[in-house]
């Protein structure tokens, strides 16, 4: 098998292979390390390459799977983390140039879960700095650039983790999303991204950017890397103040199952917004795609979804101002000016505004928990449409023209107020050859049902397989 | 301050779009974890 075929089997194909001694962890490594160097002058997926720790990784689970000494699915695969997850003995800079020699104790427990589990860190992945943004802009280490055509955003924050895994450069990514920041990139590079319900993964290490709304989440090719991804990391923290007790599944079961008797929603206020009509068109196609694999696919209506952006601006400026207060104070010179502008704006929100926000988002909770009472699942675009220029400030959707962060964040915000599993898979492209994301939402701590119609829709369709000409 | 003073004023006018939120009852939630159930 040639290296650029390695470099695009998924973590499940993979690690058949290495289990079967078919393949060592010190060629995969070496093959995505190659790769990197090919793509990454244009692409600026990583802010830190770990090259000889990664093969000495390598070499290291070599060993241990010729003993006999097999971890499990993730031994050997090599994966990279962006870089606001805490990594001990590895800088960690948040995508800031203020942060640029810190160098962290301790891994988060993310990245601790996967060492665990034998996975090979090759780096640290590029991101909107402290990923304060939409769109994968840095001017600190450099914008990132979209696979599919590198004169377009990847979306943010978790832009480098998006590139990376379109790209090949590695198996598996991690992301974080507050706002939208897995489920964006993953949806503007054609990969699958997975925004799992609040407290399931630890926040333990990670740089926040608002308490209640920051959820880690993984950045993978398939739907059933992403449940590999969750057998690993998912689970109680008892670092993390905020993490579930909730007994913990094999998500890899999800896989099994068909969609007959599932009930999809689509609320139609997602039709009713700003949003492309080629997107329209492919999301509505791959909504009747369920219908023909068994699902029940019916209209629903989300009033509050109109004040998403209300309820979740409000309450991320304030808590993003409140989390970086310090950092303002001691070094606001040295931010990314736009990044800034959003921290010093956010310090003027009133606790009033911030509590009418935090009732706000009750309602809509309590909005979107009753609908969940009458289907399994809500479907939708993830965008409202494809990637846009770098340094774009404003985009087309439709008809309308709307300011860039508002549209990309049009359709996640939502499941970050509400704490749902949010996953968009790919479900078509543009005539301009980009991709396009559907995002399907379930019940808290339900993901097993988002990945089963995720996967089902996925292995219905060739959108997964196709790989940028980078 | 030249560059502040008009973004604050934006981010200002959009969270008094928060005025048009029905929260009659409804109190801040404050428990950010989801119950696994739906009542």
């Amino acid at each position: 098998m040639d290296a650029l075929e390695l470099c695009y089997l998924s973590a499940g194909e993979l690690s058949r292979l290495i289990e079967k001694r078919e393949v060592s962890p010190v060629e995969v490594v070496d093959a995505h390390l190659a790769r990197i160097g090919e793509t990454d002058a244009t692409l600026n997926s990583f802010i830190t390459l770990l090259p000889e720790p990664a093969r000495a990784a390598a070499r290291r689970a070599e060993s241990e799977i010729q003993a006999g000494r097999y971890r499990g699915p993730l031994h050997g695969i090599p994966i990279g983390l962006k870089d606001l997850f805490n990594t001990g003995g590895v800088r960690t800079t948040s995508g800031s140039r203020v942060f640029d020699t810190f160098v962290p104790e301790r891994d988060c427990t993310v990245a601790a879960r996967f060492q665990q589990a034998g996975a090979i860190l090759l780096g640290k992945l590029n991101l909107h700095p402290l990923a304060y943004g939409a769109t994968g802009e840095n001017a600190d280490y450099g914008h990132m650039h979209n696979p599919w055509n590198p004169e377009l955003v990847t979306g943010g924050s978790s832009g480098g983790s998006g590139s990376a895994v379109a790209a090949g450069q590695c198996t598996i990514a991690m992301g974080s999303d507050t706002g939208g920041s897995v489920r964006i990139p993953a949806a503007f590079c054609g990969i699958v991204g997975l925004k799992p319900t609040y407290g399931l993964v630890s926040r333990y290490g990670l740089t926040p950017l608002s308490w209640c709304l920051d959820h880690p989440g993984p950045m993978v090719r398939t739907v059933a890397d992403a449940a590999l991804v969750m057998n690993v990391i998912a689970g109680h923290d008892l670092n993390d103040a905020a993490s579930a007790r909730v007994e913990v599944p094999n998500y890899t079961d999800a896989l099994k199952g068909d969609l007959r008797g599932l009930k999809i929603g689509v609320p139609r206020e997602y039709f009713e917004a700003p949003l492309d009509p080629e997107v329209a068109a492919a999301v509505r196609l791959a909504i009747g795609q369920l219908g023909d694999l068994g699902a029940t696919t019916t209209d629903v209506s989300l009033p509050m979804f109109r004040h998403a952006q209300a309820i979740s601006g409000t309450i991320l400026m304030a808590e993003a101002a409140a989390c970086h207060r310090d950092l303002l104070a001691k070094e606001g010179v040295k931010l990314y000016p736009p990044v800034r502008l959003r921290l010093e704006a956010g310090l003027f929100i009133s606790a009033v505004d911030y509590l009418k926000a935090q009732q706000g988002r009750s309602v809509f909770n309590r909005e979107a928990r009753q609908m969940l009472k009458e289907v399994d699942l809500l479907v939708g675009p993830t965008e409202p449409v494809t990637a846009p220029p770098i340094l774009a400030e404003k985009v087309q959707a439709g008809d309308q023209t709307i300011g860039t962060t508002a549209a990309l964040t049009q359709y996640t915000r939502s499941y970050n107020i509400t704490g749902f599993p949010a996953i968009t898979v790919p479900c078509g492209f543009s005539r301009t050859g980009l991709p396009i994301g559907l995002q399907l939402a379930g019940r808290p701590f339900d993901e097993l049902t988002v990945l089963r119609a995720a996967h089902a829709y996925e292995k219905a369709t060739i959108w997964h397989t196709r790989r940028p000409a980078i | 301050v030249d560059e502040l003073y008009p973004y604050v004023q934006i981010v200002l006018s959009g969270v008094r779009s928060l005025d048009e939120i029905d929260v009659a009852g409804a109190e801040p939630d404050l428990v950010f974890i989801p119950s696994p159930e739906l009542n």
